[in-house]
């Protein structure tokens, strides 16, 4: 059975549940379901099985991808069955549109047809202009919805008149028909299809928030309750680059001389905006909103350099990220929970606070900066090799310079955490929190391990 | 038979149709007394005669919202009709079948949801 | 009807649209101009189905899903537009202000309301 039918049934299945009484099952339903389709799309894992007559395809690029994406959805899953978590949100309905939303993601590693990419962006956003607005008293939440509909569908246009235009110019919605068409056409400089591939990548890059499509990112996910911002800022961004990459490395390697140094231009001005915005902020949300823009700059890098090996660095680098910032929005939450605000100061004495949150704090941050023996550094390391081995060494030095220019924001929460006085009593986790908290470090400290298999696999 | 002998025919049907509405409407209905309120056209619940920019009731969005539901359910008839002698040809029509119940069956999940949460409620 | 006529009306509905949804201060009229976007890329759509070569009945097909999908999306839009306006009987856009940069780091920015 396809992995998009168990999840969306799924879906159905817990939205449904909350009409009954059996609310409390709801949240364990979920995960279990979750932990069966990661199951199932591990036992896939090399059978190469072409879906819905050739219009998906889970081979090992999409399997990887399902698998991070699986895994970081059932983590913030898990979070919403924290009894500490403000009660004005409803947490059976955003739930369900959780996994409705991670559908739509999955659908996006895996498309192989234009239709399954446009299907999949829209059933990852449509369910999240909700959710950022779940808590629909609040002034905040509906302006960050209101926001996130706009650039998002506003996108969406673009990426819609693009994929018509290249339709128009190659015949096809197929990822593959497209690909021989380029080939087989490859000095005329078409204005349909050239068209088409920029809307094409202005669409993407408002949903992975690179410059200069960012500007929505910091006040949605300020405004958006917690923890739908930790679903912003790794599932979707994880979803988004995976389908950006898939997108360009399948279909359009042909034309790769006549949008390389589009995505280079945006990667460099996605790299200063984040980075530079990012030392201006108080806000430890939007301090990771513009975290979250900066990597999007990183991640552009590995499509840069398209080639043996960059699917497995750029796997490698959005695991890291994402599970890294998934730590940091759990701190929020639980800095949240016990009282205090999302400003950087309500993090100050946290490791008195809470040791164990304060470590995995400190670990997250530090492999968001690229410290070495953490998944950050790997991430980093193969991306960049892989954009000298092609010759973008500019772009390389810049983005180094960038990293460090990271250091000095990475290292405001750390300092934050253990060298001011505690801002408030020690307080304890939940055991959701605990467990999410446990596992995200764990992977951030154990993908060390892993790059070389990943490398190999992919 | 040319479009307009159609047109013929169907003069006369439209009218016995609207007739025999008005006439078992009249035969089922409460019988009230005069007031202005009942002499006026009926629009919706809406004032009738006045600026046109008003504000609607936000009650009227929320069954556009599930308006919206049949309103793609009737989208997908066109490429079902498109296939449909062929599959029906070859043997395939429970299939078919199968297929329609169940996109109808998940449409009417959705309508069931917000109706038990009271989205249809008019208050 | 030719191929360029088609394109000519889609480029110009989508340019519309694009204006529209920078321009416009009402959140119904920003809706429509999006709405205006999708459907440009529709009509694009149904003239290459016509009128190329290839995949013909696949262009027909994603137009019905756009339609589908634009339906959806405007569902969820006037859902936040109700839940807005029964929190702030408002709907100018340019009274959004809840959410933006720190005052500090724009200087011309005046007094948060």
């Amino acid at each position: 059975m396809s992995l998009y039918l168990i999840l969306s049934i799924l879906g159905a299945l817990v939205l449904l549940s909350s009409l009954g009484r059996g609310k409390r099952l709801v949240v364990p339903l979920a995960i279990a379901g979750l932990l069966g389709a990661l199951a199932v799309t591990g036992m896939g894992l090399g059978l190469d099985h072409p879906l819905l007559k050739g219009m998906a395809e889970f081979d090992r690029y999409a399997v990887l991808f399902s698998c991070l994406l699986l895994v970081l959805g059932t983590l913030v899953v898990l979070l919403l069955t924290n009894p500490n978590e403000r009660s004005d949100i409803p947490r059976v309905e955003m739930a369900a549109l959780l996994l409705f939303s991670l559908t739509g993601g999955i659908m996006m590693a895996s498309f192989a047809h234009l239709v399954m990419l446009f299907l999949g962006v829209e059933i990852l956003s449509i369910p999240l202009y909700i959710l950022a607005g779940a808590r629909k008293r609040e002034r905040a939440g509906n302006e960050a919805a209101l926001k996130y509909f706009i650039t998002g569908s506003f996108a969406t246009g673009f990426l819609l008149f693009g994929i018509a235009l290249i339709y128009g110019a190659t015949g096809s919605f197929s990822t593959r028909a497209i690909a021989a068409w380029a080939e087989a056409n490859p000095a005329v400089f078409t204005p349909m299809f050239h068209l088409g591939l920029l809307l094409m990548l202005v669409g993407l890059a408002f949903k992975i928030s690179a410059a200069p499509f960012h500007f929505w990112a910091p006040d949605v996910y300020e405004g958006s309750p917690s923890i739908v911002t930790s679903f912003m800022s790794t599932v979707v961004k994880v979803a988004a680059i995976a389908a950006f990459y898939r997108l360009f490395s399948e279909a359009f390697p042909a034309a790769a001389d006549a949008w390389s140094w589009v995505i280079a231009a945006v990667a460099a001005l996605t790299l200063a905006v984040g980075n530079l915005g990012a030392l201006a902020q108080r806000s430890f949300k939007r301090l990771m909103a513009y975290s979250g823009i900066s990597h999007a700059g990183f991640l552009l890098l590995a499509l840069l350099s398209v080639g043996p090996g960059s699917a497995g660095a750029l796997w490698i680098y959005a695991a890291a990220y994402s599970f890294a910032t998934l730590i940091a929005f759990v701190s929020l939450l639980a800095v949240e929970a016990a009282g205090g605000g999302e400003s950087l100061e309500a993090l100050s004495g946290l490791g008195r606070r809470n040791p164990f949150l304060g470590v995995c704090l400190t670990i997250s941050m530090l492999s968001l900066i690229g410290v070495p023996p953490l998944a950050g550094f790997f991430g980093k390391l193969f991306v960049f090799g892989n954009a000298v081995s092609q010759r973008h060494v500019v772009l390389v030095v810049f983005a180094v310079v960038m990293s460090a220019v990271g250091m000095a924001y990475y290292m405001r929460p750390i300092i934050q955490t253990w060298l001011r006085p505690p801002a408030g009593s020690p307080f304890q986790l939940s055991t959701s929190q605990a467990w999410v908290l446990g596992i995200a470090t764990a992977f951030v400290v154990l993908l060390a391990a892993a790059p070389v298999w990943v490398m190999r696999f992919l | 038979m040319d479009a307009y002998t159609v047109l013929i025919y169907f003069l006369p049907l439209g009218a016995l149709i609207a007739g025999a509405a008005m006439f078992t409407g009249n035969l089922l209905s409460i019988k009230t007394k005069e007031s202005a309120h009942k002499r006026e056209a009926y629009e919706c619940g809406e004032v009738i005669i006045g600026d046109a920019r008003i504000q609607f009731k936000v009650g009227y969005y929320l069954f556009a919202l599930l308006f919206v539901i049949f309103d793609v359910e009737s989208l997908f008839l066109f490429p079902v009709a498109r296939i449909f002698r062929g599959q029906v040809a070859s043997g395939l029509a429970p299939h078919l079948l199968l297929d329609l119940a169940i996109f109808v069956v998940v449409l009417s999940l959705g309508l069931a949801y917000a109706w038990r949460k009271g989205a249809l409620k008019w208050d | 009807m030719t191929l360029e006529r088609c394109l000519l009306l889609a480029f110009a509905l989508f340019a519309i649209g694009v204006y529209g949804a920078l321009t416009r201060r009402h959140l119904v009229g920003l809706l429509i101009s999006i709405e205006l976007m999708l459907n440009a890329a529709n009509i694009n759509l149904a003239a290459f189905a016509h009128f190329r070569p290839g995949d013909a009945t696949g262009g027909a097909t994603f137009a019905l899903f756009t339609i589908a999908v634009a339906a959806c999306e405007m569902a969820a839009a006037l859902s936040i537009v109700v839940a807005m306006y029964r929190r702030r009987r408002n709907l100018d856009l340019d009274k959004l202000r809840s959410l933006r940069e720190p005052i500090e780091a724009e200087p011309g920015a005046g007094k948060a309301p």
